[in-house]
């Protein structure tokens, strides 16, 4: 549906580059990077608001790389939800279908189907200056997906959001993406969005995609130590692994470790601290004594940093099993985690 | 029956001691200013009477100090007209009249300031009299308005600061404020409909002033919406010199405007006599000096034409349409455009359909500038196209034929102020009604 070839465009000191991509018809591509990696640039450029210096953009098979943004047939929702303040909020849904000289009936129909999915029925007579954050996004979404566009380009439209509002939202994106079956690229800087969402998610960072891969690829098998990071992994180290039987043995730090990975020589590896068990009951293949730094209330865990011969690791402990063992600071404690949880990686340029 | 004798007793120090005071002004009155009469002296022991039963019944609820305020502002009235200037019989009674004022409007503070204001504008400065009142008594109510909002926000300094503003609203306001009342509307109505030949000569200045300034801010909007456009959304080498170039018009002396015309496109110079040549080939094409267009076109010139006085208004007004539309436009996210733009609108249909209709405030109210502008340019038209003759150019003309003495130049200026500031405030209103509510 969505195809880009080593798409490389420029502005100022920053640059998109190499960027490759390719969206099926139906998916849901989640692009995930910190603030400035160039996430709105990318979205900006495929829907043509500025041309690309090098690399080709298609379209439904078509190459629209030198096509104006609004033969593209794109619908774009930005973060901030830029509805025309000058229009209610049903001029604004109708806008791109007047344009479009799509007859009334028509338009009538499908301003009645997407009320419907959404919710803004009740809305659609509402000047759009009085609008929640919430009921803006929605109605920003409608109207880009009014003009049935093959894909839909979402900015953040949930990063402004508060919580329930965003949960809400991340529902509604799901209904629109299942009952109408619309392929969808949404780019955020936010890995619950990209977890709950994304059936594909790219991780980008100062205009190149890192990593490109389904969900479970991105989040059990980061790619690289920023990835690993960017995902929400504060355990990652640098060592060398050496085969041994049933995987690798690695050196991190005066730290020995095994795993399940074959790779061998310098490599970087990344523990989830979800699947660090602390005092655990059995044997394990990895075992460790620390002591512990910090204890801190996550709400749903608690974060406790663990200090092992000066490496830092990082483990999330349900509350009910905090409350059972009660870490205080100082203490020694015993922890561990399975061999197939150390996650190893190729350094970068190694 | 205590309680009825206490209360008894408080009526009737409530009645004494203002009669005890009443009599004792009436005492002071007969014995210095015996030239008062008996009449006048009784009127106003009368009036003594009345504020100080007022001061015991009513003001004495707002607390002693209150009441000391009262009593100190009835003797500073006193003193002022009594002595200060001098307590003629005249004089006498007009204290009367404003002390009643005082006594009445006390216990709404606020209403104070504007007998105050009477007082100061009508006998300490009663040669300005009409003009101070007005814009003292606009600048009060705003005062008022400053420190209600001030108080509200805990914000002094709100206050403070438009205290200070009011000597430059004084300096800004009161010159022109003065001149405008120097005519009667019977005055200026007769000049305007005069039917001798200055009637029709200011009549013909004032519409031609009116008709070239619209017709030279059409010229400006026309060219200057998309070069604010340009200015505000491309961002190229050499826009800060299309930016500096923009001001030049607005900082130079106007006369030096017009000598730039006059050497360029003046009667004897190559492109004014080749400007003359072209349009009489073209008025002879037309039928020559006897159909209307072919000497219409014959006619066609810089110097001393309307077309010089349109020239003229364009170029100095034009920068200040640009600026506001650039603002108007400088308001409106790209992202909206963009938006535009991925729904399928062109980059026309986009500035059409979104980014003029939201930048509507900036431009209108550029529009109105550059009008404004226009009809009040006078050095460089003054020079390029002395006549025809526009208000402005009318005005100093008058002025001169009179030898610099005020006189029928005064009557047209007058009107021809009002006019302007007629427009003015309409124009206003047709944005605030149509245009700038539905942003």
């Amino acid at each position: 549906m969505l195809k880009l070839q080593k798409v490389t465009r420029r502005i100022g000191n920053f640059s998109l580059t190499d960027i490759s991509l390719d969206v099926d018809k139906g998916n849901y591509v989640i692009i995930l990077g910190p603030t400035g990696c160039g996430k709105t640039m990318l979205l900006e450029t495929i829907a043509g608001i500025g041309r690309v210096d090098s690399g080709t953009i298609q379209i439904a098979g078509r190459d629209v790389s030198n096509v104006p943004t609004e033969k593209r047939n794109i619908g774009f929702v930005y973060q901030r939800s830029m509805l025309f303040p000058h229009h209610t909020v049903e001029g604004n849904i109708r806008w791109g279908m007047r344009l479009r000289k799509i007859p009334a009936d028509e338009q009538r129909r499908r301003i009645d189907k997407l009320a419907g999915i959404l919710g803004i029925g009740p809305l659609l007579g509402r000047d759009v200056r009085n609008l929640s954050g919430g009921e803006s996004q929605k109605v920003a979404l409608a109207r880009a997906l009014a003009i049935e566009p093959p894909i839909l380009l979402l900015d953040e439209p949930l990063a402004p959001l508060d919580p329930p509002a965003r949960e809400a939202m991340r529902g509604e994106i799901l209904k629109i993406h299942r009952e109408l079956d619309t392929t969808i690229l949404h780019v955020t800087h936010d890995q619950v969005t990209a977890r709950v969402l994304g059936k594909k998610v790219g991780v980008m960072d100062n205009g190149r995609i890192r990593q490109f891969g389904t969900a479970d690829d991105i989040f059990e098998r980061p790619n690289s130590e920023f990835v690993a990071r960017f995902i929400g992994i504060e355990n990652v180290y640098r060592g060398v692994a050496r085969t041994a039987a049933e995987g690798s043995e690695i050196t991190a730090g005066g730290i020995m470790l095994r795993s399940r990975s074959t790779l061998s020589g310098g490599v970087g590896l990344c523990i989830s601290p979800e699947m660090i068990q602390l005092a655990p009951g059995k044997q394990l293949p990895n075992l460790l004594d620390g002591c512990v730094r910090e204890v801190a209330d996550r709400g749903s865990v608690f974060r406790v940093s663990i200090d092992v011969k000066g490496v830092p690791f990082t483990a999330h402990v349900s509350r009910c099993e905090y409350e059972l063992n009660r870490f205080g600071i100082g203490a020694s404690v015993k922890f561990g985690f399975d061999a197939d949880k150390v996650h190893c990686f190729k350094l970068d340029g190694a | 029956m205590t309680l009825v004798l206490s209360s008894a007793k408080k009526l009737q120090g409530r009645i004494i001691i203002p009669l005890v005071l009443a009599t004792g002004q009436l005492i002071i009155v007969r014995q210095f200013w015996p030239e008062l009469g008996d009449a006048i002296s009784t009127f106003l022991a009368l009036v003594a009477l009345l504020c100080g039963v007022n001061g015991a019944f009513n003001t004495v609820r707002l607390g002693r100090r209150m009441l000391a305020l009262y009593a100190l502002g009835y003797v500073l009235l006193f003193m002022f007209f009594m002595v200060a200037l001098g307590g003629a019989p005249h004089r006498a009674l007009m204290f009367s009249i404003v002390a009643l004022f005082f006594c009445a409007l006390f216990h709404m503070g606020f209403l104070i300031g504007y007998v105050i204001i009477v007082v100061v504008a009508y006998f300490v400065f009663p040669f300005y009299a009409l003009p101070l009142l007005v814009t003292l008594c606009i600048f009060y109510t705003l005062v008022i308005q400053v420190r209600r909002v001030a108080r509200h926000a805990d914000n002094y300094v709100l206050t403070a600061f438009f205290l200070v503003s009011f000597l430059l609203v004084l300096v800004v306001f009161f010159p022109l404020l003065h001149f405008m009342l120097q005519r009667t509307p019977q005055d200026l109505a007769k000049a305007f409909f005069a039917a001798d030949a200055l009637g029709s000569d200011v009549r013909e200045a004032i519409w031609r002033s009116i008709i070239t300034s619209s017709i030279s801010t059409g010229i400006a909007v026309i060219l200057g919406l998309p070069l604010a456009y340009v200015l505000v959304r491309a961002d190229f080498p050499g826009k800060s010199i299309l930016d500096v170039a923009l001001d030049v018009p607005i900082l130079i002396p106007a006369p030096i405007v017009g000598i730039a015309l006059i050497m360029l496109v003046g009667g004897s110079t190559d492109l004014g006599l080749a400007v003359r040549r072209a349009g009489e080939s073209l008025g002879a094409l037309f039928g020559g000096a006897n159909s209307p267009i072919g000497s219409a076109f014959a006619n066609i010139r810089f110097e001393g034409s309307a077309l010089g006085i349109i020239l003229a208004q364009v170029i100095v007004s034009a920068p200040f349409f640009i600026r506001s539309a650039m603002t108007g436009i400088r308001g409106v996210d790209p992202r909206l455009e963009h938006v535009a733009r991925t729904l399928g609108a062109g980059p026309l249909k986009t500035f059409g359909l979104i980014t003029l209709p939201l930048a509507v405030r900036g431009v209108f109210s550029g529009l109105i500038l550059c009008w404004a502008r226009s009809i009040s340019e006078w050095g460089s038209i003054q020079l390029i196209a002395y006549r025809p003759l526009t208000g402005p150019t009318l005005i100093y003309d008058l002025y001169q034929a009179k030898g610099g003495a005020p006189g029928p130049s005064a009557t047209v200026a007058i009107l021809m102020a009002l006019i302007c500031l007629g427009i003015f405030i309409l124009l206003h209103v047709i944005g605030s009604r149509f245009i700038w509510r539905r942003e």
